[in-house]
């Protein structure tokens, strides 16, 4: 909570210090203030395979590599430090540089207690930094936190120097070819910057004036601020139904926005955006708020309303602030995946179908604390019908999408069914709601129950979802579980059985 | 008693097919699954599949989930219409399961390595085979495919002339080097290293003047020669030469062509100059029998073949000083009878020959130093194999095997290891062989042929955003060829089979090596309808009667 108020007040300042920017801004731009024009931070340049613009590359370097205290926008400090060098930047700007050390067994070979360091001390370290790395990645131990920390910091100062000796920034010159900025004349890079843009093909340009308007508006940040907004409105919406409309029209423009930005994730990349577990993460909140709305709507009732925003508010949390689990960056495609039809319907099938699952978890764990705060106990038939509900459509889209990607794998390389770990744990979270389904039907789950059995089966979908990349991957050896992402999982299904157990004890010890 | 067993009988199938037998099922088919991948992520896929996927335990849960899903329909019969979605779920898993059955049986799933210019047909398969070949014939035998060292004594093939015992089967081995005595057969370690690199180099000689073993190290080419050839091409002048056939050599001089010599297997080989005046070119033609060799001796001590390419594998070189001179860096080295190791390079235009001082020798290139660390005279390197730790990837994996071979003739029989790194010779009695671990492989109807393998890079790096193989496509029967691309979702179908462009890597010379898989699947539209009637089925149950019959309430 502290957190999202953050967020808004930081909002505002940002507002605030652009129209003062806007306002203090020199009419007359001087060379020393080449990096702060918009044309830099604008200009396309090639990096990790694809056009992008500078301000993407920039942002995307600092944030992975470097720890500065410096108030420039990212595109400036890529721009002064490629053109001036460390030392003169961070005069320039009365800041440091360092380079971010994340893991505690490098800092030890740094030898610094702090989170970041020198590019110097890096580059003393170096010998020692490569060798761990060597030996960590021949000890059998797969990738390994500290492999991966090692590999981070020694990137990191390459990615600098190369930034440094202008190797990094890529322009593209007159003849069409992209060339690094050190075989430029600075005097030109200003019109070269310019014509570039228009150099580009015209799907190119397209591509990159969409992948600006994404990094300006950022409507994923905004659609977080109104979804808080539009679920204090259906939170008061249960008290008061006046607010029900308002609720139920804040919750569609949060849609909206959301999908605007789904739309323009998919102009920058010309492909369905449903490559990564960002862009999945960000169709389950998609898809979560559909239902919400739908149900909702058609039950004219704010309270599953007020569950799919609330649904919404951590998915989309999780994509602004978890940023080293879900990568919002944009990268080319590995040459199988390149098929548009069978990608953008088997990924968006499959994680539509997790966006139900995640909105009956929601549910499922909102009755069962309600469920153990009241006095007497209280029927949860009306939340089980839609927690089966959502999870009846939720198992549809699911056994359509594992058949749709068995097709796509037939298709694609003649193999309809391999027992892959992702598809057989897709399978997996299938047959555990036929599991809740068939006992549904056989009596077995009732009432509370139910409730229970459907929060559980959700982490069967998560291990489904992210546990087999972020666990089964790294080998499921002790430092697997260092990385963002384990741990993450780890804290929901503790937090999970937490609440399981707690509603087991409190429905067999009802009190007076 | 009959209307006993028939009550035994009517509660089973009621057993059969009622949801509390279906639902503890489906957790234990859940619960094996959970295991395979953590199985899998641990230990790799082909582990995964051999002690879940692929299990008796694992098929005997799917049949009875198969029995299960049956015998529930066959207990609501008959049809009732609230039911219709039901009987179409349960009908559609049948019938995918039908046809996974299908595919697993009847299917073929196997990979096709092709390099540029080569023409293939066999398709290699998961399945691990013994391979063992003699002058006469080729022995194909079934390794049952196992996860535990497997020790025993179990008699693999029986024939005329032999048979052939396996002794212990190692799935996951590790393979290390013996020595042991074998006359006229030597081998030295070397370190060769200069500032920026060091490399450990293991030459052998085997003793006979038929395969000089070299190990390359960027141009430079390091090889061990006999004794007696470093010897007799010690002082060659610039005509002399020799020449040397499968373990004899010949004095010959290159001015002095024609000749005859006659072999001492009594073959007769003709050596002549051939000049070439529209080409102003010259070459050395022998012929031993029938078989003719072109040399070019100022270009490569090796015969060229058709498109000027060095036939190393040739049994007859032409040694000589031009040949050497006119090489790219070389160093010779050789062991005389006494250990002592000689070597032999150029240095600035002059042949230099000198007998290995201790400390090494500075080379004349890249500042490289050459240091001996071990001879071994009248030894020969030999792999033995223990077990090992097995690896997730499945290419670093060995497995090896410990057979004996009886020739009932003469009564000998000998113990020995074979693996999947290279073959095994081995001489029992009077018998020769060969013998290795392979896979198995089926021969397609028609051949494919690379003639390209291209590959389109993401701007800026390396990474691949597209390959694709030319190919060639030579059919068996008519004798008919016609060309097809192969690229990612554009595979090639023929004769039933289809070929997808699957991955690729770069060999050991860097060339670019096509992997494709082969496919023929006869369930592939049996499951497509399963899987279409199955969702249908679903559609129908769960989003259109189901939600309508216990729909929500206002």
């Amino acid at each position: 909570m502290r957190d999202l108020f953050t967020l808004i007040i930081l909002k505002w300042c940002n507002l605030t210090g652009l129209i003062f920017l806007i306002l203090l801004a020199p009419t007359s731009r001087a060379d020393n203030h080449l990096c702060e024009q918009s044309v830099v931070a604008e200009s396309p340049t090639l990096s990790e395979g694809r056009v992008k613009p500078l301000m993407v590359v920039a942002r995307e370097f600092r944030k992975r590599s470097l720890s500065d205290n410096c108030r420039v926008s990212d595109s400036v400090l890529y721009c002064e430090l490629s053109i001036y060098g460390v030392a003169e930047f961070e005069k320039r700007n009365n800041c440091r540089v360092e380079i971010r050390v994340e893991h505690d067994r490098v800092r030890e070979i740094l030898k610094t207690q702090s989170r970041s360091a020198r590019l110097e001390l890096v580059d003393d370290s170096r010998f020692a930094l490569t060798t761990e790395y060597q030996n960590e990645e021949a000890s059998g131990r797969g990738e390994t936190g500290y492999a991966l920390g090692l590999g981070r910091v020694l990137s990191s100062a390459n990615r600098l120097h190369e930034i440094l000796d202008r190797s990094d920034w890529k322009v593209l010159d007159s003849s069409n070819q992209w060339v690094s900025l050190s075989t430029v004349t600075m005097a030109d890079l200003v019109q070269l910057l310019t014509l570039s843009s228009e150099r580009l093909t015209n799907q190119e340009q397209f591509q990159l004036r969409n992948e600006i308007t994404l990094e300006k508006t950022q409507p994923f940040s905004w659609a977080l601020v109104l979804a808080l907004g539009a679920f204090l409105l259906a939170m008061a919406g249960l008290k008061f139904a006046i607010w029900y409309l308002p609720s139920l029209i804040a919750a569609c423009s949060v849609l909206g926005i959301q999908a605007f930005g789904v739309v323009l994730r998919g102009f920058v990349t010309s492909r369905a955006p449903v490559t990564n577990m960002y862009e999945t993460v960000m169709w389950a909140g998609l898809g979560a708020l559909f239902m919400g709305i739908v149900i909702a709507a058609k039950q004219k009732k704010t309270l599953f309303l007020a569950l799919a925003l609330a649904t919404q508010v951590i998915i989309l949390f999780m994509m602004r602030f978890s940023t080293s689990m879900l990568d919002s960056s944009l990268r080319p495609l590995v040459p199988v995946l390149r098929d548009n039809f069978w990608l953008s319907t088997h990924v968006t099938t499959i994680t539509l179908s997790y966006a139900c699952f995640a909105f009956a978890w929601i549910i499922s764990n909102v009755a069962l604390v309600k469920s153990m705060m009241r006095k007497k106990f209280a029927s949860l038939d009306e939340w089980n019908t839609v927690i089966r509900i959502n999870i009846q459509v939720g198992t549809v889209l699911l056994a359509a999408g594992i058949i749709l990607g068995g097709v796509w794998a037939d298709y694609s390389w003649g193999r309809f069914w391999g027992w892959d770990p992702k598809e057989t744990w897709s399978l997996i979270a299938l047959i555990i709601y036929m599991m809740i389904l068939h006992g549904k039907y056989a009596g077995w789950f009732r009432g509370l129950g139910f409730t229970q059995a459907s929060a559980f089966a959700f982490m069967f979908v998560l291990m489904a979802w992210f546990g087999v990349n972020y666990i089964l991957a790294t080998g499921l050896h002790s430092y697997g579980f260092s990385s963002g992402g384990a741990s993450f999982l780890l804290t929901v299904f503790l937090a999970q059985v937490g609440i399981l157990t707690l509603s087991r004890v409190r429905s067999s010890f009802p009190v007076r | 008693m009959k209307s006993r067993l028939e009550s035994q009988f009517k509660w089973i199938r009621k057993l059969l097919g009622s949801a509390r037998f279906a639902i503890p099922l489906l957790g234990v088919f859940a619960l094996a699954m959970m295991v395979g991948t953590v199985i899998e992520s641990r230990f790799g896929a082909s582990v995964a599949t051999l002690t879940v996927y692929m299990t008796w335990w694992f098929f005997l849960i799917q049949g009875l989930m198969l029995l299960s899903l049956i015998v529930a329909v066959l207990d609501r019969l008959p049809m009732q219409k609230r039911l219709y979605g039901f009987y179409l779920i349960h009908a559609g898993i049948v019938i995918l399961i039908v046809g996974s059955v299908l595919t697993r049986y009847l299917g073929i799933d196997g990979t096709i390595q092709i390099e540029k210019g080569l023409e293939k047909s066999e398709v290699s398969l998961q399945e691990d085979q013994l391979i063992l070949e003699t002058t006469e014939e080729k022995l194909s035998l079934t390794l049952e495919p196992r996860v535990l060292t497997w020790t025993g004594l179990k008699t693999l093939a029986k024939t005329g002339l032999f048979k052939i015992d396996l002794i212990r089967y190692i799935p996951f081995a590790k393979a290390e080097t013996i020595f042991v005595p074998k006359k006229g057969s030597t081998h030295v370690d070397l370190v060769v290293r200069n500032e920026q690199l060091a490399e450990k180099i293991s030459l052998l000689n085997p003793g006979n003047l038929i395969s000089p073993n070299s190990k390359k190290m960027g141009p430079l080419e390091i090889k061990m020669i006999s004794w007696d050839e470093f010897e007799r091409t010690r002082e060659s002048a610039h005509q002399a030469a020799r020449i040397i056939v499968q373990g004899e050599s010949q004095s010959i001089e290159l001015t002095k062509l024609p000749l005859n010599i006659t072999l001492s297997g009594g073959e007769q080989l003709k050596a002549r100059q051939v000049r070439l005046e529209k080409a102003s070119l010259s070459f050395i033609e022998v012929q031993i029998g029938s078989r003719v060799y072109k040399f070019f001796p100022r270009y490569s001590e090796y015969p060229l073949k058709d498109h000027l390419e060095v036939d190393r594998s040739s049994p007859v070189r032409i040694v000589g000083k031009d040949s050497y001179i006119n090489q790219g860096p070389w160093l010779h080295l050789a062991v005389d009878p006494n250990g002592q190791m000689h070597v032999r390079f150029i240095e600035k235009g002059a042949l230099k020959t000198l007998a290995y001082p201790d400390g090494g020798i500075l080379l004349p290139w890249m500042n490289l130093r050459l240091a001996l660390t071990k001879v071994r005279k009248d030894e020969t390197p030999e792999l033995v194999f223990s077990e090992g730790a097995i690896h997730k990837e499945s290419d670093k994996n060995i497995k090896a095997a410990q057979i004996q071979v009886t020739h009932f003739e003469s009564a000998t029989s000998t113990k020995f290891w074979i693996s999947d790194l290279t073959a095994t010779e081995q001489r029992v009695g009077p018998l020769s062989l060969a013998a290795m671990i392979g896979k198995k492989s089926v021969k397609l109807p028609f051949s494919v042929q690379l003639e390209k393998f291209q590959m389109e890079h993401n701007p800026g790096t390396m990474d691949a955003a597209s390959y694709e193989s030319d190919v060639l496509v030579h059919d068996s029967a008519s004798k008919e060829v016609h060309s097809h691309k192969i690229f990612m979702n554009h595979p090639l179908k023929k004769a039933g089979f289809t070929l997808y462009q699957s991955s690729y890597f770069q060999d050991s010379d860097n060339e670019y090596v096509s992997v494709l898989s082969v496919n023929r699947d006869p369930g592939r539209w049996i499951k497509y309808f399963g899987a279409f009637v199955l969702v249908i089925g679903l559609i129908w149950h769960y989003l259109i009667v189901y939600t309508k019959i216990s729909g929500i309430k206002k």
